[in-house]
């Protein structure tokens, strides 16, 4: 059994960043996401210590996140948009269709290398959003631009990091 | 119509209206689309780690670089990745030490005291590196992986790491491999580590030992390196606010088990009625971090954490006092309970005293604020 756990445990952790950016994708909420996460390999390891068999931990994985993010959805009757099923199967569809991730730490590497081409203003907008969370309107407000002109910027800026990143990784910028 | 880019940043943002939800799955129809979705979504999750972690704007771009290589280095070890890349960087990351060697030369010895082996001479210069990227992982892990707790692997993991501390405390030049094994067992034993509290515990001792670091740094290597660690000690002592909030959150239930003094639970858990108030937060103090959660009840739990002995207290406000229900001092794998300030030997009781000073200080007003106008609650919050 302890085997099997450290089989499902690697499993889990290889594919932690796509699992995670699949809870995060469709809730925002940091430390909500979080609890997901954890729920989701608790599950995980009660269920492979009670000898289910399990070996798709990805999609397994994901699956379970799907559920409790679904009931999540119905337990918030204020958010604007309350359990739009059809979306959460299509980017459960789209995580199941995207190429296992095994080309996660090339991505960052990538990305990273990506982000130091990046005009520095570019730079400052990211870190506004990604590292401290703000919304275009607060990076606005910051700016002194419209939080509409902020939401372009990130448009452009986010196309442009994936167009540098397909390109270092050798993908087409059609299909990674 | 609008970009797909836009409509994704829009519900990223919680902004997405009903039309705009539409447009989206729309796209969402085309295979595509999908793949753009996850790559988008991917890439979202990768920038916050990325940005949170790496400050470009601070790092010279060869420690950078340094950086890098030893991320594809590290990773040889956990065979993630292509093994003749990771040695091609390890390569490169050894030049680049033996480069930096006469530089760093005395900084992990400042004593002067003869270092045994060539290996062991290797040691400083990669330290700060190496030692940055583990901790980084291992916060990571450590919020990942802190309930998985495979019991026959702890005692080896144990003894690995009581040779690694011993070292440490004793200054004693760890080679270099070591010195990332240190922080991989720290990870290791922090993912098999079953109490939370000494997870948080362990993490706190990580953040002081990360500051020692600093200040023994050459001040040209301080100055590239201090943002990192500072980062570092950030990313640990959020981590372990976050496994206190949960430690704390779980002691909250509707079953009240009303306390009589002499008496406590085992294993050390009071049980608490109503919601947290304030805290956990921890703040750095002369004797290591201190910790205080109240809840709703009157309950509070201070903890001091980082250096040994760890103490926790947990009581109740009557008034204007905080009456004492559970000592727990502990003390490598030794735990002991008290049940007052009294009983606590001598040695230890200034340690206990100084918690219960600090407590009003910090948190009286915030609790008579709030009882004055909240009735407890009866559910779990």
């Amino acid at each position: 059994m302890t085997t099997e756990l450290e089989r499902v445990t690697l499993e889990f952790l290889r594919n932690r960043h796509e699992l995670m950016a699949f809870i995060r994708g469709l809730v925002p909420d940091a430390a909500l996401a979080e609890d997901i996460f954890q729920e989701v390999w608790l599950r995980l390891e009660k269920a492979t210590q009670e000898g289910q068999d399990i070996a798709e931990v990805r999609n397994w994985c994901r699956g379970v996140a799907r559920r409790l993010i679904l009931h999540h959805w119905r337990q918030q009757r204020r958010s604007k948009l309350v359990a739009d099923e059809e979306l959460l199967d299509l980017a459960d569809q789209a995580f199941r269709e995207s190429p296992m991730d095994e080309l996660t730490g090339e991505r960052e590497e990538a990305l990273q290398r990506c982000l130091e081409e990046l005009p520095e203003h570019a730079r400052q907008i990211l870190r506004l959003k990604y590292q401290d969370g703000k919304t275009a309107a607060e990076i606005g407000q910051q700016l002194g631009r419209t939080a509409a002109a902020i939401l372009m910027a990130l448009s452009r800026i986010r196309r442009s990091l994936a167009d540098c990143v397909h390109r270092r990784l050798g993908w087409s910028q059609e299909t990674p | 119509m609008r970009s797909f880019e836009e409509l994704l940043l829009l519900w990223e943002e919680g902004e997405l209206d009903e039309a705009g939800l539409a447009e989206l799955k729309a796209y969402l129809q085309e295979p595509g689309h999908r793949q753009r979705l996850a790559e988008f979504w991917i890439t979202s999750e990768l920038l916050r780690e990325l940005l949170g972690t790496h400050k470009a704007e601070v790092l010279p771009s060869s420690a950078q670089q340094l950086e890098t290589e030893r991320k594809r280095g590290f990773a040889v070890i956990y065979g993630n990745r292509k093994t003749w890349v990771g040695m091609v960087v390890m390569a490169l990351l050894i030049g680049t030490l033996v480069y930096l060697g006469p530089f760093l030369k005395g900084w992990w010895n400042p004593g002067g005291a003869d270092v045994p082996a060539p290996q062991q001479a290797q040691a400083p210069a990669s330290f700060p590196v190496d030692k940055l990227g583990i901790v980084e992982d291992l916060a990571d892990w450590t919020t990942h992986l802190c309930d998985l707790a495979p019991p026959e692997r702890l005692e080896t993991y144990r003894a690995q790491e009581a040779v690694y501390r011993q070292r440490v405390e004793q200054d004693l030049p760890v080679p270099v491999r070591n010195i990332g094994q240190l922080f991989l067992d720290n990870a290791q034993w922090i993912a098999l580590q079953e109490d939370r509290e000494r997870v948080v515990d362990r993490l706190t001792e990580l953040t002081l030992q990360l500051e020692r670091c600093t200040q023994e740094l050459p001040p040209p290597l301080r100055e590239v390196t201090s943002p990192r660690l500072q980062a570092a000690q950030t990313k640990l002592l959020n981590t372990a606010s976050l496994l206190l909030y949960r430690t704390d959150r779980q002691l909250v239930t509707a079953k009240v088990v009303p306390l009589k003094p002499g008496q406590h639970l085992s294993p050390i858990r009071v049980t608490v009625r109503g919601t947290i108030v304030a805290g956990p937060k921890l703040e750095k103090t002369a004797e290591g971090y201190l910790a205080i959660t109240l809840f709703s009840d009157g309950s509070f739990v201070a903890r001091r954490l980082g250096t040994t002995p760890t103490v926790t207290v947990m009581g109740q406000w009557d008034s204007s006092q905080p009456i004492v229900r559970q000592i727990r001092l502990q003390l490598g794998e030794d735990e002991k309970v008290y049940v007052s300030t009294e009983a606590v030997p001598d040695e230890h009781r200034q340690l206990v005293e100084k918690i219960l000073t600090s407590l009003p200080q910090r948190s009286m007003r915030i609790h008579v604020d709030f009882r004055k106008s909240t009735q407890p609650s009866n559910s779990k919050p």
